[in-house]
């Protein structure tokens, strides 16, 4: 008995105990909204008779076909911009991230005038092949304009991770190979490309949640996923325990995603010397090569950024709606500080588990720590009723017990601030600690061999060494809580209005011009937040 | 002095709870601005501040019934009365005693013991290209599954509240083996698949996609009334049918409102009611919203004066809402997406 104390309290400390509630805390929530899954589940059969199967194709298709196109826009935009000098590169290396600040519902109202432009098309279609070729024509491009509108926005998850494997991780690779000659070709096939997959895989599987948590755009272009169906389920049939059966399979399909990651990234491990951080010399392309380089990488711009946000000046010319300077100025202001102290928690939180996942060998807690960023996967209603159930709960707990807190959770900012957390954690961490294994390793060894503690190594080296990454990451998340919607439309206090619960209440309404000039300051913020970013990885090569 | 920080932190994040009195909190699903105009007037008129929650009607619910006694809520408003039955079922709500709401709204258009109270109208009609339908090819909901429509006809999708209140309005009808008989064979008329909003419905057939639309009215008077011109110019092209003017009726949904259950302030809601139902606030939604009045005596907007009377269809709007979930079924079976 005493052993085995002994061997329990060997592993109780700060650390482990910290791992441990930080992670519960991640995942109270949908422990609170999960707990509803052994409710009877009488809609079950009729859904997997009935609609199932088509929300596991859509779901499926979406996947497949973002992560392309977001392969094909970010890959090889972002070997150019790492490797060689082209006419445009430096504007171009910043602004391919910026279709990052469009948000994708705004972006979907824009991508689907397109299929308007596109009906001339299709009644010449129907003329001369029929009405069964012209629906076939129409679903094809009504599939293909969503998958090039998702992947326009979203591939510069894709690309930022990619940018910075292409042009520090793998400098002394690139660099020994082009000493032996190999040509642009062969470094990014047989050195480049392989040392990144980690790191794409990585930014490809934020965009994956990404794809399978979106309702707006699916819903608008007509494409029901399994997001679409836990709504249906859960709202429309009133069965709770369906809908939740629903969350569990996106789940399930994201944790292996999470867990192929994880395998490919310990298979891959490796660490850099100090002068991974010295500047990468840029290759001149030729003239020629230059001119289609800077058009290859206006491409991805052009679809995800300028499009979309010239149509929304058009819109906004012509709205008809007098908007009050000072009522933009109040919601930019409350988006932009309650994104702000969000993605500052989230990012220390992120620091803290990353490194608590470098510590501990124990398989448990580090499953434990890879669930908690699962959230980011999980569709937002879900954790939205999570947290209202949670804190629900929580207000009414002097129903029994004699105590209650002193002020109600529901409805407050420390409930949308939470909700944001849970949700958003995953973007910080999934980086921070694909960085914090390739960069901080071998120092790490070094402290602990000249006997320093863990606090000490997490001080004096990671803190340092990752405090550039962790801005980055917060202006990620910064940008990611500006556009986001879902969470903010179920649990903000009254009188609370965000530019994107600004924008929304419009285009719900069908008012589809006056949503435009929200949506654009929207972009704005965004646009600055990507500013920081950039300038915080330059200042880091530096 | 860490915690003595920390508490109060907390407690700046958290004092957006705290109620206070002559205050009132509306949960809504309507996001339009007259309505925060609206509440602003009945503050000037009575002295309560509004405090305004938006939010979708679902989660809305979900809400109300994770914040149980505590809720801050007074007021639930939703866009359609599925919703407000739900909310009754589930006991969100309380009945309401007020004679002046039972005297202006009909009694179709309300709970039937005054749980909620429909305060706007809104019609789910056809909508066909002037050049190439004429109103005699139309007749009712129930036809536009006939073989002639193949190719011809297009609506939202099937996750649309309007949708499944107008199916839940054909089941309380016709039954439901017809129900499903007509959205299978609707589905398979449709030009393309359910997407879009209704005003995307009516700028498809504008563009010649199809002819016919089921649409709500006031997305045509948006259209008609946008700043755009080429939106007016789609709106030119199109016009209104109001179907079933033979038999039940054209099928309606009102925009309503119920006072919740563990309401603070039950007589400011009441009064926030029958403001609502009032001559000064039901003549705002004509114009502002394109919604129909509920109080008869109001006069109509310009385009709703030119899309001409109806026949309502005159079901007690609560069965809408005990039969939706029949209707989502039926269109899960009928693959209408």
């Amino acid at each position: 008995m005493s052993l085995l104390w002994r061997t329990f309290s060997k592993k109780i400390n700060v650390w482990s105990v910290g791992a441990l509630f930080g992670s519960l805390l991640l995942l109270a929530p949908f422990i609170a909204v999960f707990a509803g899954i052994l409710q009877d589940n009488a809609e079950w059969s009729h859904i997997a008779q009935t609609v199932l199967p088509q929300y596991l194709i859509n779901t499926v298709i979406l996947i497949f076909g973002v992560s392309l196109l977001s392969l094909i826009f970010a890959v090889p935009t972002a070997w150019l911009v790492a490797n060689f000098q082209f006419p445009l590169r430096n504007l171009l290396n910043w602004a391919l991230v910026l279709p990052l600040a469009v948000p994708t519902f705004a972006a979907a109202f824009v991508y689907y005038d397109l299929l308007d432009w596109l009906i001339p098309l299709l009644l010449f279609i129907r003329e001369y092949a029929g009405l069964e070729a012209s629906l076939l024509a129409e679903s094809i491009l009504r599939y293909g304009v969503l998958i090039v509108l998702l992947s326009s926005v979203l591939y510069p998850y894709v690309f930022i991770s990619l940018r910075t494997a292409f042009s520090r991780d793998q400098r002394v690779y690139s660099e020994a190979a082009q000493m032996l000659c190999r040509s642009p070709r062969e470094i990014f096939w047989g050195i480049s490309l392989p040392l990144a997959r980690p790191m794409l895989v990585g930014g490809l599987s934020l965009v994956i949640m990404e794809v399978i948590n979106d309702y707006g755009a699916v819903n608008f272009f007509g494409v029901p996923t399994l997001t679409e169906g836990i709504f249906r389920t859960w709202f429309g049939l009133e069965d709770r325990s369906s809908g939740l059966l629903l969350a569990i399979i996106m789940l399930i399909m994201v944790y292996q995603l999470l867990a192929f990651e994880f395998w490919l990234r310990k298979r891959r491990r490796f660490t850099e010397g100090s002068q991974a951080n010295s500047p990468k010399q840029l290759l001149t392309l030729s003239k020629s090569a230059g001119r289609y380089a800077t058009l290859l990488c206006t491409i991805p711009l052009l679809v995800g950024f300028i499009f979309p946000v010239f149509r929304f000046i058009y819109w906004a010319s012509l709205s008809a709606t007098l908007y009050q300077p000072s009522e933009f100025f109040t919601q930019a202001l409350t988006s932009s500080s309650l994104a702000l102290g969000a993605s500052i928690s989230i990012c220390l939180m992120a620091l803290f588990l990353a490194y608590n996942m470098e510590l501990h060998k124990s398989k448990s807690i580090q499953k434990l720590i890879r669930v908690s960023t699962l959230g980011y996967a999980v569709p937002s209603v879900v954790t939205g009723v999570g947290v209202l159930v949670l804190f629900g709960a929580i207000d009414q707990m002097d129903a029994w017990c004699r105590y209650s807190l002193p002020f109600i959770l529901s409805g407050s900012l420390l409930a949308i601030g939470f909700a944001y957390v849970v949700r958003f954690f995953s973007v910080a961490y999934q980086p921070l600690h694909a960085s914090m294994q390739s960069v901080c390793k071998s120092f790490n060894e070094v402290s602990s061999l000249l006997g320093r503690n863990k606090w000490d190594g997490l001080r004096l080296i990671y803190w340092p060494l990752l405090k550039v990454h962790l801005l980055a990451c917060a202006a990620l998340v910064f940008i990611d809580i500006t556009k986001e919607l879902p969470l903010t439309l179920i649990l903000r206090p009254s009188g609370f209005e965000t530019l994107a619960t600004y924008a929304y209440g419009f285009a719900k309404e069908g008012y589809i011009y006056d949503c435009a000039l929200p949506a654009l300051l929207i972009i704005g913020l965004g646009v600055v937040g990507l500013f920081f970013i950039n300038k915080w990885i330059e200042e880091s090569f530096t | 002095m860490k915690l003595v920080l920390f508490t109060c932190y907390i407690s700046i994040l958290c004092l957006s709870s705290f109620a206070q009195g002559a205050e009132l909190t509306v949960y809504s699903f309507r996001h339009y601005e007259s309505d925060t105009q609206l509440f602003k007037r009945f503050t000037e008129k009575t002295g309560i501040v509004v405090h305004l929650v938006k939010s979708k009607a679902d989660t809305l619910l979900e809400r109300l019934k994770a914040e149980g006694s505590k809720t801050r809520a007074d007021v639930l408003i939703t866009s359609d009365a599925g919703r407000l039955h739900k909310a009754r079922a589930a006991g969100l709500l309380q009945p309401v005693q007020s004679e002046q709401l039972n005297s202006r709204i009909a009694e179709h258009l309300r709970d039937p013991e005054g749980y909620w109270y429909g305060f706007t109208l809104r019609a789910r009609v056809l909508v066909y290209a002037k050049d190439r339908v004429s109103p005699e090819d139309l007749n009712s909901y129930e036809s536009l599954s006939d073989e002639k429509w193949r190719g011809r006809v297009l609506a939202r999708s099937s996750s649309n509240i309007y949708n499944q209140s107008l199916l839940a309005s054909i089941i309380a009808s016709n039954g439901e083996k017809s129900a499903f008989e007509w959205a299978k064979a609707l589905r398979s008329n449709m030009a393309r698949s359910p997407q879009g909003s209704d005003r995307d419905q009516m700028r498809a057939v504008a563009a010649g996609l199809a002819d016919v639309a089921i649409v709500n009215t006031y997305y045509l008077g948006l259209l008609q009334n946008s700043e755009s011109a080429k939106d007016r110019a789609v709106a030119d092209k199109l016009a209104v049918f109001f179907p079933n003017q033979d038999g039940r009726g054209t099928h309606v949904n009102v925009s309503g409102a119920g006072i919740v259950t563990h309401a603070d302030n039950v007589a400011g809601a009441t009064q926030l009611l029958e403001f609502l139902a009032s001559d000064a606030a039901q003549a705002v939604f004509p114009e502002a919203t394109y919604e129909y009045p509920v109080v008869a005596s109001v006069e109509w907007s310009a385009s709703q004066k030119q899309w001409g009377d109806f026949k309502s269809d005159s079901i007690n709007l609560s069965k809408l809402g005990i039969l939706n979930a029949l209707a989502i079924r039926t269109f899960n079976t009928a693959k209408w997406e």
